[in-house]
């Protein structure tokens, strides 16, 4: 595989149509019909995505294998909450209160990503996972950071910075597992490569059409890069990081075509993501009725740093 | 320009490295009173290794901010030829061009050579 093509590749694309992303706005500025509840919306997502995206690794956090890991872990965990708790901002100064979102979420009304729907099966598929996760993120997020709302890109580039750390991290731990893993582990790591890559290819969302740039996001500068392109670029990104762990992606995962400088992946099926979305994944349910607890459980201690009063 | 804002909310300034480094807004937090506003702020700005070495939070409340319309007001200096760094700088060529002008004492090379 060529890689460094795709890469030389990839340096000469730059968002397509810069104009729409010339005029930027502060919070105070006047702007275009609909563009407030747009960027509201892009926040509030992510601050949900950031406080759920922590669930499947807290509950590891106690059954961490040794000291270190387990206080990389806490940290990773308390680095993705405050990310909700910057994100959340974003969006309550557009108008949407934290306490929507979380409710939104407990009710059933706002849906979650792929991704979010599934917990881990085993300490050493948090390795793998974490990395493909992790990079997708960098991947979307430094696409956003050019974005036109800009408060949101700043609370991003801060958010990037950590979550740079939290890649290697995920690198530190796919490598602890490929180097002194028995084969059993090994078996593991590389079965979790093969489970999340599509996983992660579907995060990206459905393939571009020919209408994308109707898009209201996109109009707005909201959204900066297609689905196909951002998905591009990530399997550039991330296929050699893997391959130098030791582990394997699959041809028919995904395979650099060296005519077309462009990867050719398994196509998710959208349907049944689409169904997954809707209905709710594997730890879904888990992933719903702990916030709904711990938002409740947490009432008072909420309600201490909202009002400076205990109840 | 917006005049005050959400009593609730605090924005949040901070300096990472030495104190030769600059003072920036960070972002905001969401809280009760100001110490509980201080916190918050660490808790989300400097929690990872930054060399946080000042932190600061202001109620929104008690702020005045400027908006895009302001911009040009904020600019207007730069209207303004002789508030630029570069207006004396020009006044002394332009004296050192005219040779029989006479001397302001300044920017004179005699002045700056004495015998």
């Amino acid at each position: 595989m060529n890689n460094v093509a795709a890469k030389e590749h990839e340096s000469k694309t730059r968002p397509p149509d810069p104009d729409r992303l010339l005029q930027r706005y502060e919070l105070g500025d006047e702007m275009p019909d609909g563009y407030r509840e747009s960027a509201a919306k892009i926040a509030s997502f992510q601050a949900l995505a950031e406080i759920i995206g922590v669930l499947p690794f807290a509950e590891w956090v106690d059954r961490a294998p040794d000291f270190t890991r387990k206080q990389m872990l806490m940290a990773k965990v308390q680095d993705e909450v405050g990310h909700g708790h910057v994100m959340a901002r974003v969006a309550e100064d557009l108008g949407v209160p934290r306490e929507h979102i979380v409710e939104n979420f407990i009710s059933g009304k706002t849906k979650l990503l792929n991704i979010f729907h599934y917990g881990f099966e085993s300490w050493e598929e948090i390795g793998p996972a974490a990395l493909l996760m992790n990079s997708s993120a960098i991947v979307q997020f430094q696409a956003l950071d050019q974005g036109t709302y800009l408060p949101y890109a700043r609370a991003l580039r801060k958010i990037e910075r950590e979550e740079g750390f939290h890649y290697h991290h995920a690198i530190d731990l796919t490598h602890q597992t490929m180097t002194f893993g028995t084969k059993e582990q090994k078996k593991i790591a590389q079965r979790a490569v093969e489970v999340w890559l599509p996983r992660l290819l579907g995060y990206f969302g459905p393939s571009d059409t020919s209408t994308f740039k109707d898009n209201v996001m996109y109009k707005f500068g909201l959204k900066v890069e297609s689905n196909d392109t951002l998905r591009q670029r990530w399997l550039t990104k991330i296929v050699p990081v893997v391959q130098e762990l030791g582990l394997n992606v699959p041809r028919e995962l995904a395979e650099f075509d060296e005519q077309q400088l462009t990867w050719k992946y398994a196509q998710p099926d959208w349907t049944s993501l689409k169904q997954l979305i809707s209905d709710g994944g594997p730890r879904y349910e888990d992933w719903r009725s702990k916030v709904a607890d711990s938002y409740e459980k947490n009432r008072q201690y909420r309600e201490l740093f909202a009002t400076g009063v205990a109840s | 320009m917006i005049v005050g804002g959400e009593e609730n909310v605090f924005e949040v300034f901070a300096r990472f490295g030495d104190d030769q480094s600059q003072i920036r807004h960070v972002g905001s937090v969401r809280a009760a009173n100001p110490t509980l506003a201080w916190y918050a702020g660490k808790e989300a700005f400097a929690r990872r290794d930054e060399q946080c070495s000042l932190l600061w939070v202001a109620q929104r409340s008690s702020m005045v901010r400027s908006t895009s319309e302001d911009t040009e007001y904020l600019h207007s200096p730069a209207r303004r030829e002789y508030r630029l760094p570069g207006f004396p700088m020009r006044h002394k060529r332009s004296r050192q061009a005219t040779t029989n002008a006479p001397s302001t004492g300044l920017g004179d090379k005699s002045m700056e050579e004495p015998n």
